[in-house]
């Protein structure tokens, strides 16, 4: 098996959202991702299908700039929005919906959907949750694999100022980011092994897709994997945040990574690294920006707002950012102040950009 | 004094980020420039003295194009 290699010099950038589609009055999720493909048109950028019928995709394509491919997002969730209104919805970002059953939700009509129900069961039925994922343009194998181990020990820091997902089958799950340990009953989860040479990586997709495990590379749910037909590494640690304005702020800081990491000497391999990332990521999971974390580089711990300035200090500023607080936060004060029905129609009002 | 953050395609690494401070010295009229790796760029000017689309020619010149503006 030969996999397709793309890689180009230039850091181009693509991002891809997935909005739930909810009742505009009820706020419950309906499965009717169809009918809002059909009324987007055509778009610049894709409208698709993703696991549940009541979630829909939005992506950028290849853009120059993390700005351009906002830009993007931004007139897709406009598009998206106004077919949903046509059919009496509305669109919400969030990492996970705060009433509704995941177990409960329709398989959208996609025979390599239904295909991986049936091989994950219950594990795939509980994934009721959304995710941002980035994908940055890397110029070959080699430098992408190296970029990818020096981005994962900051991804948890990312995934922190990132938690968007504090509810899960209508209770607060206690975590700010249920979606990271929903993923985590998925086969093919979390950090992706070492591996040394694009090679090894290659004979890793090669055995599984022999066992008949996966029909490719993209079934490796990893939070961070190469991309080689897309050219690109992909980022997908983060939550998927209510505002385009969130959006915005964690392209440019995974980004910004990149471009950062791409510089710097092939990290030498430690045992011990994938299990500081393991410790990072559920730490961040539970307490998003609260969380102390293991520092990604070196002795000692460190807050996540400690943690962001120092990926500031590398990278530059990210306008706007708060490294303080994050968008679960907000669903909790409204929850707790209002109930959750008020949390979905906050979600729904904050999504249309 | 007039401020915009916009994003530029073309830099690559910290040497981009010298390279196009270096574009824009002792451009008359532009306060500050501010560039990281994430290619965005801040800019102070006195639109008296010089304009936007003059301090974009020169970023241009130098091989950084304006993409989109950031929105915070």
């Amino acid at each position: 098996m030969t996999i397709k290699q793309n890689w180009s010099e230039e850091f181009t950038v693509g991002v891809e959202e997935e909005l739930m589609i909810l009742d505009a009055e009820t706020f419950e999720q309906r499965p009717e991702v169809d009918e809002i493909i059909a009324g987007v048109g055509a778009v610049d950028g894709e409208v698709k299908q993703e696991l549940f019928a009541s979630v829909v995709e939005l992506t950028s394509g290849v853009c120059e700039t993390p700005a351009q491919a906002i830009e993007k997002l931004r007139a897709l969730r406009g598009a998206a929005s106004r077919a949903a209104g046509e059919h009496g919805l509305v669109l919400a970002g969030a990492g996970s919906h705060p009433l509704s059953d995941p177990k409960t939700q329709s398989i959208a009509s996609n025979p390599r959907y239904s295909e991986f129900v049936a091989y994950a069961g219950i594990s795939a039925k509980r994934q009721g949750v959304s995710g941002l994922h980035v994908h940055v343009g890397m110029p070959d194998a080699d430098a992408c694999l190296r970029t990818l181990e020096r981005v994962l020990p900051w991804l948890p820091v990312v995934l922190a100022l990132s938690a968007n997902s504090p509810y899960f089958d209508g209770r607060e799950s206690g975590m700010m980011s249920i979606r990271a340990e929903i993923l985590g009953i998925l086969p093919r989860h979390g950090a992706p092994p070492a591996f040394e040479t694009f090679a090894d990586w290659e004979r890793f997709v090669e055995r599984f897709v022999a066992a008949g495990l996966v029909p490719g590379y993209s079934a490796l749910h990893w939070d961070i994997r190469p991309h080689p037909t897309f050219g690109t590494l992909e980022i997908r640690a983060a939550d998927q945040p209510t505002s385009l304005g969130h959006t915005g702020r964690l392209v440019l800081l995974l980004y910004g990574l990149c471009v950062w990491a791409i510089e710097q000497p092939v990290l030498a391999p430690d045992a011990g690294r994938r299990g500081v990332y393991e410790q990072n990521r559920w730490a961040a999971a539970r307490f998003g920006p609260r969380a102390t974390l293991l520092h990604p580089e070196r002795d000692g711990f460190a807050g996540v707002p400690e943690l962001y300035a120092e990926l500031v200090e590398r990278i530059g500023v990210v306008p706007g950012f708060d490294p303080a607080t994050c968008e679960g936060d907000r669903q909790l004060a409204v929850g707790r102040a209002e109930g959750l029905r008020a949390v979905c129609a906050d979600l729904a009002a904050r999504s249309v950009p | 004094m007039r401020t915009e953050t916009l994003q530029v395609t073309g830099i690559r690494c910290e040497r981009c980020v010298l390279r196009l401070g270096k574009a824009l010295e002792d451009h008359d009229g532009l306060e500050l420039a501010n560039a990281n790796l994430m290619g965005v760029v801040t800019l102070r000017y006195d639109e008296e003295r010089t304009s936007l689309q003059a301090l974009l020619v020169k970023m241009s010149n130098a091989g950084f194009r304006a993409s989109d503006p950031v929105r915070p």
